[in-house]
């Protein structure tokens, strides 16, 4: 009797653990309750005084962050109203909406000293609407390039809005580069931090390589600023060491580039491809033979 | 004529032209068309989602695929050896063999070309092979050398055809109108003329020299896409007779299938395909199967020997690891099996010759499986942390189903062909039994 006792409690259980997940499924499915979003704004002006909202839009699945892709989020300048409205985009696939503030905004941004940006998601069945703020003074950085006794200098000089006054910036880090092919390499030290005239002047280091002519690209940022965002210039200068390609030793290899194939190889395979392919058009001229031969017949 | 050839020559004429598909005929192709129909949906898929459908990840970056490549290239030389090794040896019995064989090379080096634009991430770039390819890359070899067979092949199909698809056109019978012109075309206007012949049998003869070295290059390169890399299982200077020998054994097997089904099931076509031929093609089996295992023991016994790290974790994970199942069966059923079975006269009757074939077939697509696949699994570097999915590697619904759909799509060729054209060479058989051409030709232009 024990037993059976035992046994009709395990089938209840067993029941019961079965039952719960599907009810719990299926409420899921009848009322999704929508989850809460998250929008993290950033904002960059680029060499060309093109400015560029990004907005990445993003909820919390098991305490991981999950990046909503194809949502449409739209960007207001300084309130939300449809005059006020930039630009509508779509999230890719991290979640990033890239807002690139061409002709009107150019055409406010020379009225006003400080921005407010809004960026809205309206929503959906599975995540909730969200609006997020970022708050943008007007700024600038500029790059002179400066050779003095043959040492060459790069002086950058940070001005941004202080009281609603355009002043030059004290004591911000500015950071420089040089751009190489797959990424930027850093220069200048640790103490690249502009002075009471938010100048910055470093040397350039003389053993960077260019290109063939010594051709380098210069870089100057100020990255993640809490009121000016990130801003970048750049400026080209001939100031690397030029690149000598010798391509001496990767002549006639195996590894070579395919204009550089050992030319033994290259006659060798020519003459037996180009042998093997004029006996088979001689094959197929042979055959219309076979067809005149047959149309004279007939 | 002797009125014994004349005889035979009308006996020909009822058997040999292509007939129209019986009820099983028509459910064989209509079984061929879903599986292809299946394969294509997945390639679809394949093309949709990514290569991220397959179960190659970083580690078996050839999976599959590259399997069926080389399967597919290896049955495929067999048209070298039936209608080129033992045509230039004068070797009389091939003659009812050569357009089985020939079919099978252009079917198989079809799917072959296929497959690896399939195993190809992005096939849309696939002419970068030649406008950026570079001449010292093995698989630029490999591009050249597949076309070019492909072509070589398919003149070898299609010359000694002419005589046949004239007769198809002179001689069929109530053929629907575009049938008609198909052959009309195809034959090039052939009258049987002596000058005809004479211009059919030098190409014939240019192009079994020419297929020859073409034959033996496509599956030695073939071998160098594997041996010019440097991996456990494939570092070998072996690898392009090792693949050479491998594939007469798998085509000649695959020969052997299709003539059991012609023998077997086509009326009054064991006239033409005797169990003379059953035996002969059993004795070149063994050879074959033979040479294939020598070339075997040199490829296992070797490193064996010396146990070099990795090549230990290779050999183990085949001989008596993950892989010991498939390993044994092609060793034991794709080679020794055939090599005691058929040096019996009784092994080489019809019957038990074909189900040999077959195991050597099944163990033929096994053995190129076990040469792509363990090796990828075990690189001299490996990545250091990975998913263990990414170490092991099984083939996904999608990479089965476009096998078995390029499976299908190399017998729908064949079928496709017994269908409308002769698949034994009425000519060559003619001349195998000392029937003069002329005489025959004028005595059919006749009737």
């Amino acid at each position: 009797m024990k037993r059976i006792a035992h046994i009709r409690i395990w089938v209840f259980i067993s029941i019961l653990g079965y039952l719960i997940p599907l009810g719990t499924a299926a409420q899921e499915k009848a009322s999704p309750t929508p989850v809460k979003t998250r929008i993290t704004l950033s904002y960059f002006v680029d060499n060309n005084n093109t400015s560029m909202v990004s907005a990445r839009l993003s909820h919390k699945l098991n305490r991981r962050n999950v990046y909503d892709q194809g949502i449409e989020l739209s960007l207001f300048l300084n309130e939300i109203s449809d005059e006020n409205l930039l630009a509508k985009e779509v999230t890719n696939k991290r979640g990033i909406a890239e807002f690139y503030l061409t002709e009107r905004f150019q055409e406010i941004q020379d009225t006003l000293l400080n921005y407010k940006f809004y960026v809205v998601f309206n929503g959906n069945d599975s995540l909730k609407n969200k609006t997020s703020s970022l708050d943008i003074g007007k700024a600038n950085l500029e790059m002179n390039l400066i050779e003095e006794d043959s040492i060459k200098y790069i002086e950058a000089h940070l001005t941004g809005v202080v009281d609603d006054t355009l002043r030059s910036i004290e004591n911000e880090d500015l950071k420089f580069f040089v751009q190489r092919t797959f990424s930027q390499l850093p220069f200048g030290g640790k103490y690249t931090s502009t002075d009471k005239n938010g100048l910055v002047k470093i040397e350039f280091p003389n053993d960077i390589p260019g290109d063939e002519s010594g051709r380098v690209e210069i870089v100057v940022k100020l990255v993640d600023h809490d009121d000016y965002g990130n801003i970048e210039k750049m400026k080209e200068a001939n100031w690397g060491i030029p690149l000598v390609i010798n391509n001496s030793e990767l002549k006639g290899e195996l590894w070579s580039d395919r204009y550089n194939a050992p030319f033994v190889l290259v006659f060798i395979s020519l003459a037996v491809i180009i042998g093997v392919w004029f006996t088979l058009g001689y094959l197929v001229w042979r055959l219309i033979q076979i067809k005149r031969i047959g149309n004279k017949l007939s | 004529m002797a009125p014994e050839n004349e005889k035979f020559v009308e006996e020909m004429k009822a058997d040999l032209l292509p007939k129209k598909f019986g009820m099983l005929g028509k459910i064989w192709f209509s079984f061929l068309v879903v599986l292809i129909a299946i394969g294509m949906y997945s390639y679809y898929t394949q093309l949709r989602d990514g290569l991220v459908v397959t179960g190659m990840r970083d580690y078996v970056s050839w999976g599959m695929y590259i399997s069926d490549f080389v399967f597919f290239v290896a049955v495929s030389l067999v048209g070298s050896l039936i209608t080129a090794v033992l045509y230039l040896l004068n070797v009389k019995w091939r003659a009812p063999l050569t357009r089985i064989a020939e079919i099978i090379a252009v079917s198989n080096i079809v799917f072959a070309g296929l497959i690896i634009v399939v195993d190809m991430g992005r096939p849309e770039r696939v002419l970068y092979l030649i406008t950026h390819g570079r001449i010292q890359s093995p698989i630029v070899w490999d591009v050249i050398v597949v076309a070019t067979y492909m072509t070589i092949s398919l003149m070898l199909l299609y010359i000694p055809l002419l005589p046949g698809l004239a007769f198809c056109r002179d001689h069929m019978k109530n053929l629907p109108k575009w049938q008609y012109k198909m052959y009309n075309a195809l034959a090039l206007g052939w009258k049987g003329t002596k000058e005809q012949f004479e211009i059919s049998r030098q190409s014939v003869r240019i192009l079994a020299i020419l297929i020859i070295p073409i034959a033996l290059c496509i599956h030695t390169v073939t071998s160098w896409l594997f041996a010019t890399t440097y991996r456990p299982g494939w570092d070998s200077t072996n690898f392009g007779p090792y693949f050479v020998s491998g594939a007469f054994l798998a085509g000649a097997a695959a020969v052997i299938i299709g003539m059991y089904v012609f023998y077997k099931k086509y009326e009054n076509y064991d006239r033409y395909i005797t169990p003379l031929h059953f035996d002969k093609m059993g004795r070149l089996l063994v050879l074959l199967a033979l040479i294939y295992l020598y070339f075997n023991v040199n490829e296992y016994l070797v490193p064996a020997y010396k146990m070099k790290t990795e090549e230990a974790i290779h050999l183990h994970e085949l001989v008596v690891g993950r892989y010991a199942f498939m390993f044994w069966f092609a060793q034991g059923m794709g080679m020794i099996l055939p090599i005691i079975v058929l040096l019996f006269k009784k092994g080489r009757r019809p019957l038990p010759l074909f189900i040999i074939s077959i195991v050597v077939v099944i163990g033929a697509w096994i053995k190129r499986y076990l040469i792509v696949i363990p090796t990828m699994e075990h690189p001299f570097v490996p990545i250091q942390e990975v998913p263990d999915f990414w170490m092991h590697y099984t083939p996904s619904f999608v990479e089965w189903s476009i096998t078995l759909g390029s499976i299908a799509g190399v017998l729908l060729i064949i079928t496709a062909f017994v269908r409308y054209f002769p698949i034994l060479s009425i000519w060559e058989i003619a001349e195998e039994r000392g029937i003069d051409l002329d005489k025959l030709n004028t005595k059919l232009e006749s009737k």
